[in-house]
């Protein structure tokens, strides 16, 4: 299916020196679009991590300083062009690397619990409109408002894929402990 | 009343919404779930896969202006 959204375009690369081959996070692609609508950048994140994996995270450019970054509302009345926007970048992907997946977590607004996030129930429902279940599996895990979307032929190949990824984010992120 | 006295109280009942949304969907899709990923559904301790029926149901597909 055809994704409308905003432009956007490859910012850089980065590898940071404690991330690499020795470790689950490998490196970090950089995007960036500007909302015609409110005149702001964004910025989306894609981590690159081991078993093709692809994390994606994005915040306003304006928050990047912030350590609740993630956390903030806009009030730019947005969410919409955003989110398609970062499933274009998935799709983007996905056509360079047919064995990706891909994880999120819809982070919580300040002063809310991290249970089943108001942010985790709208990604949730745009991610199973637009990614069908024929070539990805969908996880969830509610507690932690995390999603993965699976590569069903890279499951076939391993089946011991979801494992591993939920033990690498375990040993990365005390989150998911 | 405060200000920020009913920001709280907005903010605590938004909570207890949440908490009982959270629990209504819980058992909504526990319904279509094996017993070994009931209990991963209730303990929160790792994946369980999007039940067909809970994809279907959480699809927006009526209205297609909504997707474009």
């Amino acid at each position: 299916m055809e994704i409308k959204h905003y432009p956007y375009r490859f910012v850089k690369k980065v590898t940071e020196p404690w991330d690499g081959p020795q470790g689950f996070l490998l490196y970090k692609y950089l995007y960036s679009f500007k909302s015609p609508k409110s005149h702001q950048t964004y910025w989306v994140w894609v981590e690159v991590y081991e078993h093709h994996l692809y994390a994606v995270k994005f915040h306003l450019k304006a928050h990047r300083d912030s350590s609740k970054r993630y956390n903030l509302m806009t009030g730019l009345n947005e969410p919409r062009e955003c989110i398609y926007t970062c499933m274009a970048i998935m799709a983007e992907t996905a056509k360079k690397d047919p064995r990706a997946s891909f994880g999120f977590i819809g982070a919580n607004r300040v002063d809310e619990p991290e249970e089943n996030t108001s942010r985790f129930r709208v990604y949730r429902r745009y991610t199973l409109t637009l990614f069908g279940p024929g070539e990805y599996e969908h996880l969830v895990n509610i507690e932690k408002s995390t999603y993965l979307l699976i590569n069903k032929k890279e499951l076939s190949a391993n089946p011991g894929l979801i494992k591993d990824i939920v033990e690498g984010f375990k040993e990365l992120y005390p989150y998911f402990d | 009343m405060g200000t920020m006295s009913k920001i709280q109280e907005l903010r605590a009942r938004r909570r207890v919404y949440q908490a009982q949304k959270t629990k209504e969907y819980k058992q909504r899709i526990a319904a279509y779930l094996s017993d070994a990923d009931k209990r991963i559904l209730f303990s929160g301790e790792g994946f369980i896969r999007v039940p067909e029926e809970e994809a279907k149901r959480e699809k927006i597909d009526v209205y297609p202006y909504l997707i474009q």
